[in-house]
């Protein structure tokens, strides 16, 4: 077995730590709740959080969904950049891992990457630019206000990211 | 409930739709429930905002925006408000700022109603580490509530300094 594959059963755990791995899941899922973010989102990576590395099969069977289902979710969470895919060495199989550590984790699953903030200011800074052609017309002045808050709280959004990542690199 | 249209200029509403669309599918929402997106991005693109119009923009049903903005109340993200002098009610926000605030500290509250089982699961397995340090997955478990017990303080004492604010 290579080095970055793990053995067909190594992420079935047992008996009393497979209760300790369910309320991990469940702790995961309900912080979600709270974060709109959906119980399979939460569940895919929960488990990858505490595995390290698992194929599509296997989260299949940890989690119970779909391949469909896996195969969008961990789609979505590579564009994200919060996963990774990597070739199972010999195979032709992939395997799934979380980016960086814990810290690193925490801070791109809260959603206060600096780098999304930045990539959805200027496509509505664009948007904005593109609404001066409807100067006058009914809804402009509310729609050019309005973006121009949502412009400017993304700005003061993005200032509590490095703030709340400092608290955690500095524990 | 009656039907309310919309009485922005085509071309604006198309811009504003558009807007909407992007953000609810960007990769940094695309973890959250799509319908609570959309209807939270309406109601900061529009300053307020009823529920009829909202049905009218997004075509949900009356329940699903009802329940949907129930819950965004709840959370402190938005708020509900009379007009004065007629039956309607709209929904507002005091900030973008306030919005994401309200939501981190949600998710801390989430974490923090945690830290008691987190706390009893650990000292259980750090009781129990002769039968239990033997068995596959005991580090790889112990090592995320190591990570994160500590984590739920640190962001409780956050939350605290961000209501001081």
């Amino acid at each position: 077995m290579n080095s970055n594959q793990t053995s067909d059963n190594d992420f079935k755990y047992k008996g009393k730590i497979k209760d300790y791995e369910k309320t991990l899941i469940n702790f995961f899922v309900d912080i979600g709740k709270t974060k709109d973010t959906p119980a399979k989102v939460q569940e895919i990576l929960g488990y990858l959080i505490i595995h390290n590395k698992l194929s599509q099969s296997n989260l299949k069977e940890l989690t119970g969904y779909s391949t469909g289902t896996i195969s969008t979710t961990l789609g979505n969470l590579i564009e994200l950049g919060v996963v990774q895919k990597e070739r199972i060495t010999s195979s032709n199989k992939y395997q799934y891992s979380m980016i960086g550590d814990l810290p690193k984790i925490f801070e791109t699953s809260s959603e206060i990457s600096l780098e999304q903030f930045t990539l959805l200011s200027k496509y509505v800074s664009d948007k904005l630019d593109e609404l001066e052609e409807s100067k006058g017309k009914t809804g402009y002045k509310n729609l050019h206000t309005q973006i121009s808050v949502l412009l400017d709280g993304y700005k003061k959004v993005s200032k509590i990211a490095p703030s709340m990542t400092k608290v955690l690199r500095d524990k | 409930m009656e039907d309310e249209k919309d009485t922005y200029n085509e071309k604006v509403s198309k811009i504003e739709k558009e807007i909407v669309e992007y953000l609810v599918n960007s990769p940094l929402y695309s973890t959250r429930n799509k319908i609570t997106t959309r209807i939270l991005i309406y109601i900061i693109l529009r300053k307020e905002i009823s529920q009829n119009l909202l049905k009218n923009l997004t075509g949900y049903s009356s329940g699903k925006i009802s329940q949907e903005l129930n819950n965004l109340v709840d959370s402190g993200m938005i708020i509900k408000k009379k007009i004065p002098g007629i039956r309607k009610k709209v929904y507002t926000f005091e900030s973008v700022e306030q919005i994401s605030t309200a939501r981190i500290k949600n998710v801390i509250a989430g974490m923090v109603k945690w830290q008691k089982e987190l706390d009893k699961m650990k000292n259980e397995m750090i009781t129990k580490q002769k039968k239990l340090g033997i068995m596959n997955g005991y580090d790889n478990i112990l090592k995320v509530i190591d990570f994160y017990l500590p984590t739920i303080r640190i962001y409780e004492k956050f939350a605290e300094s961000m209501e001081m604010k």
